[in-house]
């Protein structure tokens, strides 16, 4: 143990000390400042405006708009009572010159015109000032359609209907889309929603795939630099392949988790900034429970080791940094397969190809964190996801550890597949 | 316990201690009967090594004859198919690999860091404590002419101290088997000068030294023993004088004070050739030295110099090497195996 303890503190040390890492570590928290700094700038620019706004408008914005309107329709009065509408008074206006008068004066804040054949055509006229360029967004002002729309509604059948179904004319209806099984029982989709627990394995989620990539691409960099430099046969000289690789893993993983947990940190210091500036929903500052803690360490845990393994493999038959890269793809690419088909996750969280992939080992981690998020995975599936991914690592960890040892000295030439299955068959 | 790790002249020597000595053991380090095969080829057959303590042994041999292999199944890097492997009376373990220092063929540091992370990396490796790591790192580097180099990185060295670094990872620990493949290679002569000097101090410490090698005048001059290998086979182990005596002519090479205008007409001697400021003469079957010495002396023919002539390393080794192959081209498993 003393040899992995040995190269766990060379490898974490210098790992972190490299200016690439340095530089990537710090990129999240300045950016997240950043974010910060100009979203609570221009919540407090646009916070001052809106305070700021009804005395640059005028006195008569101050209060309940004002809106004058011209009954010019024939016979009798359309338009003569229910001034009063929500939001608004309707002031009527001898004629349109005096309409625009009052406009002019803001005395009144818009003004309308029924012209005589309103009773066939329907049309109401706005009379709007030229722009004088006040303003950015001209001199308009609110449309007032929706007050209008129940000022004319009122007036039209105030004594036509009883109250209440004039009150309906204004708004018909408000359309309620309600599904039901084929039994016909009915499901409260908000039951059993948890929207902190949703926030918590979603930016678990996100976190497993930076810090999983990014730490078993240390490991592949590491172990494909050593050959690279020659440094392998003297550490293998010193240190058996399996202590030099756990002490890698083990090293680089704690490394890639410091890097995360300080993007982590920045994240949750930046929520906490934004939540003193708006209102964010309590459930998602609340502390996860124990449990779902539990969920995303062995995620992490397995993820890490079953990724990381599958690196070390690739950097042991590698021969080059950039050949290693091109053929990490093959791991990494798969890794992302629950990305791309996340529409079918968050519509079938239950389907076959969510709960495929819940257990192949590649796609596991990442559609294990959507399908919790989203609740759709019970305690006994996520037990036996854990326990295959675990396994999968275990396996995954063997397979390396048979190429580490049979290939690491190999400099110059890939060995073929069937060189590679029987390395790991035969040992 | 310490042990005196001298300096050059006018420097002071150094106490450096010691973790484990061969004193307490004396076993020697023993390779018997080891196999490799990669896929289809034996590429070790058979090989048997010993080195004692304090015993220089050159191991030498063309390309691709096994002795990388060999030697990564010595220090347990390739376990043998067939075989055993003790290092001072026991199987090599974690502590048995703490004694071990080795310079491989194939050899690098990390360019991008500095030199004390890494010389003390490779020490805790061999089991130095953390805080006695830097102190025979310094002494390691000041052994080599190193400390004006100390704050550099690997990078920004020249081959030659990258590879004296190297050489001081190696033995900082004070290592009581030490292998060296091609130690000497890219090196100047001052350097190669320098660590010679700094092997043939260790081996008087009672190191045990395994020195692979292409260069047959290094193994005359540091080797008390020499192991051929060819084809994955021992086909030379022995003294070095022993082996050049084995191999000796029956040629001899006689200069004399005087003229000797009838060296044809001694007794047993086939033929002479006058070369350079003396003879060389060829013995007939019956011939001998002794004989020829002797008409010699009757003669009263003054003698400078008189030897039966003996081929060089070099010579045997390609006249082994040419026997059984020509030019002991690079085989498969070469680059993997040696």
């Amino acid at each position: 143990m003393g040899s992995v303890r040995i190269v766990t503190r060379h490898e974490f040390r210098t790992a972190v000390t490299r200016p690439s890492y340095i530089i990537l570590t710090a990129a999240v928290p300045v950016l997240v400042a950043l974010a910060v700094a100009g979203f609570a700038i221009f919540t407090l620019v646009t916070r001052e405006d809106a305070e700021a706004e009804p005395t640059s408008s005028g006195e008569s914005s101050a209060q309940t708009p004002r809106l004058g309107y011209v009954d010019l329709t024939d016979g009798p009065t359309l338009f003569g009572a229910h001034q009063e509408q929500p939001g608004a008074v309707f002031v009527p206006v001898p004629d349109r010159d005096a309409g625009i008068a009052a406009l002019t004066d803001e005395q009144i804040d818009a003004l309308f015109v029924f012209p005589p054949d309103y009773a066939e055509a329907g049309t109401v006229v706005r009379i709007r000032i030229a722009d004088d360029g006040s303003g950015v967004f001209g001199p308009d002002g609110p449309s007032y359609s929706g007050t209008l729309r129940g000022f004319v509604l009122s007036n039209l059948f105030a004594d036509q209907v009883p109250p209440a179904l004039a009150e309906r004319l204004r708004i018909p209806f408000a359309l309620v889309i309600e599904e039901v099984r084929p039994d016909g029982g009915t499901e409260d989709e908000s039951a059993g929603f948890d929207l902190g627990r949703a926030a918590f394995f979603a930016v678990a989620g996100i976190s497993l795939l930076f810090s999983v990539f990014f730490s078993s691409g240390y490991v592949l960099n590491a172990l494909v630099e050593e050959k690279e430099n020659r440094v392998m046969e003297v550490l293998l000289s010193s240190v058996k392949p399996d202590a030099l690789l756990l002490g890698k893993f083990l090293g680089l993983g704690a490394a890639g988790l410091l890097q995360m947990a300080a993007w982590l940190a920045s994240v949750g210091v930046g929520v906490l900034v934004v939540g003193l500036i708006v209102d964010i929903p309590a459930d998602i500052l609340t502390m996860p429970g124990i449990g779902d803690i539990a969920i995303a360490a062995g995620y992490f845990l397995f993820g890490y080791a079953l990724f990381a393994s599958l690196m070390a493999a690739v950097g042991a038959v590698t021969t080059s940094l950039r050949e290693a890269n091109q053929i990490s793809a093959i791991v990494i690419v798969p890794a992302f397969i629950p990305v791309w088909l996340n529409f079918i996750l968050f519509t079938e969280p239950e389907g076959t190809v969510a709960r495929v992939l819940t257990y192949i080992p590649v796609t596991a981690p990442v559609t294990g964190f959507i399908r919790l998020a989203i609740g759709a995975m019970g305690p006994l599936e996520t037990v036996a996801a854990l326990l295959v991914l675990a396994a999968s690592a275990a396996g995954a960890l063997w397979m390396a550890m048979r190429l580490f040892g049979a290939y690491l000295l190999m400099y110059g030439k890939r060995p073929t597949l069937k060189d590679m299955a029987r390395s790991v068959v035969s040992g | 316990m310490w042990r005196i790790f001298h300096g050059r002249a006018g420097q002071l020597p150094l106490r450096l201690p010691v973790m484990a000595t061969l004193a307490t053991s004396g076993a020697p380090v023993r390779a018997s009967g080891l196999w490799k095969r990669f896929g289809a080829l034996d590429v070790v057959r058979d090989v048997s090594l010993e080195i004692a303590p304090g015993e220089v042994v050159g191991f030498v041999g063309p390309n691709g004859a096994g002795k990388s292999t060999t030697i990564r199944m010595m220090l347990d890097i390739f376990a043998p198919d067939r075989g055993t492997v003790e290092v001072f009376g026991a199987p090599i373990d974690d502590a048995a690999r703490r004694r071990i220092g080795y310079l491989p063929e194939e050899r690098g540091l990390y360019p991008g860091l500095r030199i004390p992370p890494i010389l003390k990396y490779m020490a805790e490796l061999k089991g130095v404590p953390s805080q006695e790591a830097p102190r025979l790192a310094d002494a390691a580097l000041e052994r080599l002419s190193l400390t004006e180099h100390r704050a550099k990185k690997v990078g920004e060295l020249s081959r030659g101290l990258r590879q004296l670094l190297q050489f001081a990872a190696t033995i900082q620990h004070k290592p009581d088997f030490l292998v060296l493949d091609e130690p000497f290679s890219g090196l100047d002569p001052v350097n190669v000068r320098l660590m010679k000097d700094t092997v043939a101090e260790l081996r008087d410490d009672g190191v045990a030294v395994l020195f692979s090698t292409h260069q047959m005048t290094d193994v005359e001059e540091l080797c008390d023993r020499v192991v051929m290998i060819n084809h994955g086979e021992i086909v030379l182990n022995g003294g070095v004088r022993e082996i050049r005596r084995q191999h000796a002519s029956d040629r001899l090479l006689l200069e004399c004070a005087s003229d000797m205008p009838y060296a044809l007409c001694l007794p047993g001697v086939a033929a002479a050739e006058m070369r350079g400021d003396g003879w060389r003469i060829s013995l007939t079957e019956e011939g001998s030295p002794e004989g020829v010495l002797r008409a010699l002396l009757d003669a009263g023919i003054q003698i400078e110099r008189f030897e039966r002539e003996a081929p060089t390393l070099e010579e045997i080794f390609l006249r082994i090497v040419g026997s059984s192959d020509g030019n002991g081209t690079p085989d498969a498993g070469a680059r993997a195996g040696g």
